[in-house]
C-alpha cells in the first residue's frame, strides 16, 4: 500500500502524529504549487494550510481509491483555482481578512525562523523574476501542468487525474507551456550564463 | 511519426521530470547524431530543464506545522449540508449493507405511495358517496323565474308601502 495512505488510515483513527507527518513531507510542494500559482508567499502558506485542514477534516470519508500524492494535489487544485477566481471577483480583499472573521479566538503565536537569501548574494535575482513573471503569462491550465511536472512523486497518470485531463491532453499543455517558457526565455536560454553561476538561482 | 522519433519524443518528455538515464542519453545521443538538424532545439529543451531545476523552491515558514496543528485542533468539525447529504454521512460502510438499505428505502418510499394512492382513493369514494345522496334539481322549467324570486329574496329593506297598503 502507498505509505501515504497507509498514514491517512492512522490520521482517520485520529492520530495526530501521522497528521504531522504527512503536514511535513508535503508542506513544500504544495506551498511550491500554491507560490507558483499565485505569487504570493503568505497567500500560499494560508492556502496550504486550508489543503491540510481539508484533509485532516475529510479524513473520517478518506478510502484508499488513488495514491495520496493524487489526493492531495487534486484538493490543492481545487482551492488554488477558485482562490484565482475569488481574486477575479474580489481583487483588493486577501485571503487572511476573509479568514480571520471566522476566527474566534487569537491563535497562539509560533516563531518564524524562516531563512531568505540576503539580496546582495542573488546574482541571478533579475533571472529567477523573470521565469516567475513567464510562467505568470501561461494559462492556469498549462501554468499548473508545469508545476506540478516537477513534482517527483506525481507520474504523468497522476498529474492528469489532478488536472482532470487524459494524459495525451496534459502532455500537450506541458509541451505548449515549455515552448512559450522556452519563448520567452530564449536569450537566457541561449547565452547559458547562469549555468556558471552556482547550483541554484535565489530569489 | 517513425519509431525514432516516438522514441525521441519518450526521452523528451522523461527529460522534463528527471535527469536521463544513461540508456535513454546514449540513445538520445545516437538520435542525435542521425538528426542533426534537432540539436539545437534538445539544447533549448534541456537548458530549459536545468533552469527549472536550479529555480529554488519559496522557503515554507519554520512554524508551518506547528500552526496548522493548532489551526487544526481548534477548527470546528466540519459539517456542512453537503456533508450531511454525502452518503458515506448515513450509509454502512459495507456494500451489502449499503445495498441492503437502499433496497430498504426504496421498499418504503412504495408503500408510502401505495398507502397514499389508497387513502386517496377512500377519500374519493366517500364524497361521491355524498354527492349521490343528493335529490336530483327540478325540471328546467321551473326555473325560469329563478333570477326574480331570487332577487325579491334578496331585498335587505321591508317596503313599508307595501306592507301598509295589504293591512
Amino acid at each position: 500500500m502507498d505509505p501515504d495512505a497507509a498514514l491517512m488510515l492512522r490520521v482517520k483513527r485520529g492520530d495526530m502524529k501521522a497528521f504531522e507527518e504527512l503536514a511535513e513531507k508535503y508542506k513544500q510542494p504544495i506551498v511550491n504549487m500554491m507560490y507558483r500559482m499565485l505569487r504570493d508567499l503568505d497567500e500560499a502558506e494560508d492556502l496550504a494550510q486550508n489543503v491540510f485542514i481539508r484533509v485532516y477534516q475529510s479524513a473520517g470519508r478518506y478510502e484508499v481509491s488513488a495514491k495520496f500524492s493524487t489526493w492531495i494535489f487534486t484538493i490543492a487544485r481545487r482551492l488554488c483555482l477558485n482562490e484565482i477566481r475569488r481574486r477575479g471577483r474580489h481583487p483588493a480583499e486577501s485571503l487572511e481578512s476573509s479568514q480571520s472573521e471566522h476566527d474566534e479566538q487569537a491563535p497562539r503565536q509560533f516563531e518564524d525562523v524562516k531563512t531568505f537569501s540576503p539580496p546582495e548574494a542573488c546574482l541571478q535575482g533579475e533571472l529567477a523574476q523573470k521565469i516567475e513573471e513567464a510562467l505568470a503569462q501561461l494559462p492556469e491550465k498549462q501554468r499548473l501542468a508545469i508545476v506540478l511536472c516537477r513534482q517527483e512523486e506525481l507520474s504523468y497518470e497522476e498529474i492528469a487525474r489532478v488536472l482532470g485531463c487524459s494524459v495525451p491532453a496534459t502532455k500537450s499543455l506541458i509541451h505548449r507551456g515549455r515552448e512559450t517558457l522556452k519563448e520567452k526565455l530564449k536569450p537566457y536560454l541561449q547565452s547559458g550564463a547562469w549555468e556558471a553561476d552556482g547550483p541554484k538561482l535565489c530569489r | 511519426m517513425d519509431m525514432q522519433d516516438e522514441h525521441y519524443q519518450k526521452i523528451k518528455e522523461a527529460g522534463w521530470r528527471r535527469t536521463l538515464s544513461g540508456d535513454e542519453e546514449a540513445a538520445l545521443q545516437k538520435f542525435l547524431v542521425a538528426h542533426p538538424e534537432t540539436r539545437d532545439a534538445w539544447g533549448e529543451e534541456a537548458a530549459l530543464t536545468r533552469l527549472l531545476e536550479r529555480w529554488p523552491a519559496p522557503p515554507v515558514s519554520s512554524n508551518f506545522t506547528a500552526r496548522l496543528l493548532q489551526a487544526v485542533q481548534s477548527a470546528p468539525a466540519r459539517s456542512t449540508w453537503r456533508d450531511w447529504f454525502a452518503p458515506a454521512q448515513w450509509l454502512p460502510e459495507s456494500l451489502a449493507g449499503r445495498v441492503a438499505m437502499c433496497s430498504m428505502m426504496v421498499c418504503l418510499g412504495l408503500f408510502s405511495f401505495r398507502e397514499y394512492q389508497v387513502v386517496h382513493r377512500e377519500r374519493m369514494a366517500r364524497e361521491l358517496a355524498s354527492v349521490s345522496h343528493v335529490a336530483a334539481l327540478p325540471p328546467i322549467d321551473w326555473l325560469k323565474n329563478f333570477d326574480t324570486i331570487n332577487g325579491i329574496s334578496q331585498a335587505k329593506v321591508a317596503d313599508d308601502d307595501l306592507l301598509a297598503a295589504l293591512e
